[in-house]
């Protein structure tokens, strides 16, 4: 046999020794060949993917066979590969939560939250406990380490889009507050960013009541704020102690500092401002009797107009109206609430119709000082003993249209 | 001869071993977790993946249901966390920088991490957290279990065995506005459970009002629950509604009570008979606790064979009240003269401050979260309750 000859069959043999000892079939071959790949082998790489899996790639076939035997738990896979919100690993806190799973030459990670924008990651991998685990020949100590910072995208920062009520006289005993942003918001640090001052330009402290639990709409669009009830309520002790917030003709600015964060943790574009003097405090129920109905011409789109002797509770007139034709049906259409919530204003999707129609109250509805409908806000019960709260649940008020050609208004 | 043998043995090693290989290709290991066909641990339950908004409250009911409290979707989740284990012992569990833990395996900063309620499984003393991961309109809950030993994992919310009622859903409440976006919310405040009913108070972001419902459990198809507005003696002549930031079921030695406590006024205690009969309760108010403060946690406790009663509070100390005096109380009809100050049932100031979530860890201690003063780390700490 010639040298040539020689040669060739030890590479032939070779390889078909590589290939069969990456089968399960011969321990002794794998393992000897095991110490030649990994000496031969890249060094392995973490790698951070768009996706926001993270991989530890390059790493030894036989030995990822093997680690795939051991059957590895979280905990377990996660001393080889860990992954750290940070820049730094920390001393003494656990890694991120996710699943791992081998695939191809790599241990991929899955966090089990999605990865957040502007943050830094950490991942590390421990090299010589991967060789000791998967009973390979890794002489050195080594720790292989990555950082990553998730990129942000450009957002446009949240403003304060309108403050109710919006009217620019409140009664003394103005209840509450909301504010509407053009964006979600972060919240937990929503009273930090709320300052109300009286004319000298002093800062009223505990004017807003901090709740445990911000109240926010689902969309995180919307904050209610209250004025502490208990400085509102007459004959409470922070009210004689410390009287009610806001005090009869005086001059007020609410202010809205800039560096409350959105929900992308973008400081607001600006600042926000709203100024308005106080009246005499609202202590009577709203009672729709006094309201004014503007009816609307048959045969037309026209609004329905109601108009209100004093204004109501922004949100409360979003849900507390309804409109009913005279087999009881509701009307679909569009409100709008307009003239410093004095005005409720209804358009249907289809023309009014010659007749009469009702209008529903629900007796949750409140004024500025929280009376609603059922009781004023302070109840006396001196004078004025409720016995149930179901007493009156709706009011109703009718009108009829206006027939056409007859351009009187009726109320 | 030898060179065609050796190519020969070469390429059947080569077809064998490729062969092989591809036979033998390595494969993660996929076992799907198989769903045991047990029956339902209570009634209306089913296998499922609640859809929890937020975790705002916790409280436990039988064996191992555990109520969730989920203000964003209105609704209160029951949901069978398995917890089997058992610990009669009376040891404490002690974890530093809590929030820091948490963060890190949440994957985020200890600023996005809120802890909302905390609640100890008495049979087994592993202890329950609901947080809130972020803190933006993409915040996500997060149920997490605490064992004795300090390890922190979560309560995975799929394929679990739950059922929910939901609270908008209740007569006299709209679901949503015909007009456009719904922007109702409810916060629910607290939550307990006694003989067979989950008491739920809760705070609207629309209208005022106070409400404590009662939800019979298991959830029925028909919702039982009852709208009650609580008035309760205010000072002097005037009584409104208020709204309940944190209560606890009592039982007194002649009835069983309801002790609230207030955003805005001080302790009233509402006899339960009432609260299942009627429509409207008056309560009585039986202590005013000091202006500025809200109180955030209420549990009953034993020491030395006799009960009290422990309060944590945002602005104030630990208040510890002996059960005696509460029995004992008179209704509170005046104000107090100055801000600041304390009436009517007398606690014991105990000098712990910054204790945000408070439970019953075992018979000798109760555990808390509490911010420390000094380096405004968060921890999980035990108290002995003899020092309480």
């Amino acid at each position: 046999m010639t040298n040539r000859a020689r040669i060739i069959a030890l590479v032939v043999g070779f390889i078909a020794l590589a290939v069969w000892s990456q089968t399960a079939l011969s321990h002794v071959a794998r393992r000897w060949m095991a110490g030649f790949f990994e000496h031969s082998s890249e060094r392995p790489a973490i790698r951070f993917h768009p996706s926001g899996e993270v991989t530890i790639e390059g790493l030894n076939h036989a030995s990822l066979t093997r680690l795939i035997d051991k059957n590895l738990s979280r905990e377990e896979f996660a001393s080889l590969f860990a992954i750290y919100p940070g820049e730094q690993i920390p001393e003494s806190a656990p890694s991120m939560l996710g699943e791992y799973r081998v695939e191809g030459d790599a241990i991929r990670f899955r966090p089990r939250f999605p990865l957040v924008a502007g943050l830094s990651y950490t991942a590390q991998f421990d090299l010589s406990l991967f060789a000791s685990v998967t009973g390979s020949r890794n002489s050195e100590r080594s720790l292989i380490r990555a950082a990553f910072t998730v990129p942000e995208p450009e957002t446009t920062p949240a403003k304060v889009a309108a403050v109710y009520p919006s009217a620019d006289q409140l009664p003394a005993n103005q209840l509450k507050l909301y504010i509407e942003f053009s964006a979600p918001m972060s919240i937990g640090a929503a009273y930090d960013h709320l300052h109300l001052f009286d004319e000298r330009g002093r800062e009223l402290s505990k004017a807003f009541l901090r709740l445990q639990q911000e109240l926010w709409d689902e969309s995180h669009e919307r904050l209610t704020v209250w004025f502490d009830p208990g400085r509102i309520k007459r004959g409470l002790r922070p009210n004689t102690e410390m009287g009610a917030p806001l005090e009869e003709g005086r001059r007020y600015r609410l202010v809205i500092d800039s560096s409350w964060l959105d929900a992308n943790g973008n400081a607001l574009a600006e600042s926000f401002e709203k100024k308005f003097t106080v009246t005499k405090p609202d202590r009577e129920a709203p009672d729709p009797g006094k309201w004014q109905v503007i009816a609307p011409r048959a045969g037309t789109r026209e609004p329905l107009r109601l108009v209100f002797p004093e204004p109501l509770d922004r949100a409360l007139l979003e849900s507390k109206l309804d409109l009913l034709d005279d087999h009881h049906n509701r009307l679909e259409g569009a409100v709008e609430i307009i003239n410093g919530e004095r005005e409720w204003r209804f358009t249907p999707v289809s023309a009014w119709k010659d007749g009469s129609y009702s209008i529903e109250i629900d007796a949750a509805l409140e004024d500025l000082a929280g009376n609603n409908l059922r009781r004023a806000f302070d109840i006396d019960l001196k004078k004025n003993f409720p016995t149930s709260s179901e007493a009156v649940a709706k009011t109703t008020l009718r009108f009829e249209t206006i027939a056409q050609n007859d351009g009187k208004e009726k109320k | 001869m030898n060179l065609k043998r050796s190519i020969i043995v070469a390429l059947a090693a080569v077809t064998l071993g490729g062969s092989i290989a591809a036979w033998t290709i390595s494969t993660a290991n996929a076992t799907n977790p198989v769903v045991s066909e047990e029956p339902a641990a209570a009634a209306g339950m089913t296998y499922g993946s609640p859809d929890l908004k937020s975790a705002n409250t916790l409280t436990f009911g039988p064996d191992s249901v555990l109520f969730i409290g989920d203000s964003q979707s209105g609704a209160i989740f029951a949901i069978d966390v398995k917890d089997t284990a058992k610990d009669s012992s009376a040891t404490p569990v002690e974890i530093k920088e809590i929030d820091k833990k948490i963060a890190s395996m949440l994957g985020t900063t200890p600023d996005q991490i809120v802890i909302n309620d905390m609640v100890t499984h008495a049979a087994s003393q592993n202890i329950y957290l609901a947080v809130s991961r972020g803190r933006g309109a993409n915040a996500m809950p997060v149920l997490l279990r605490v064992a004795k030993s300090g390890a922190i994992e979560e309560v995975k919310l799929s394929n679990v065995l739950f059922s929910k009622v939901a609270l908008t859903n209740l007569p006299g409440h709209a679901e949503k506005t015909r007009w456009g976006a719904n922007k109702r919310a409810m916060s629910i405040t607290d939550m307990a459970f006694m003989d067979g009913q989950v008491f739920v108070s809760g705070l609207s972001n629309e209208e005022f009002a106070s409400s404590v419902r009662r939800i019979p459990y298991p959830f029925g198809s028909e919702i039982a629950a009852t709208n009650l507005e609580v008035f309760h003696a205010a000072h002097n002549r005037f009584e409104t509604e208020a709204p309940i930031e944190t209560f606890l079921p009592f039982r007194m030695k002649d009835q069983a009570v309801l002790l609230a406590s207030y955003t805005c006024t001080p302790l009233a205690a509402f006899p339960l008979s009432d609260l299942k009969e009627k429509k409207l309760v008056r309560g009585t108010t039986i202590a005013e606790l000091g202006g500025g403060n809200r109180p955030l946690d209420m549990i009953a406790y034993q020491k030395n064979g006799k009960d009290y009663i422990l309060i944590s509070n945002s602005d104030r100390t630990l208040m510890s009240i002996n059960a005696e005096d509460v029995e004992r109380a008179q209704p509170l009809t005046t104000g107090v003269g100055a801000a600041y100050l304390t009436a009517g049932v007398k606690y014991v100031s105990v000098a712990e401050v910054g204790v945000l979530q408070l439970d019953n860890l075992n018979a000798n201690h109760a555990v808390a979260i509490q911010r420390n003063i000094d380096d405004g780390s968060l921890n999980l700490r035990s108290f002995p309750k003899r020092w309480l």
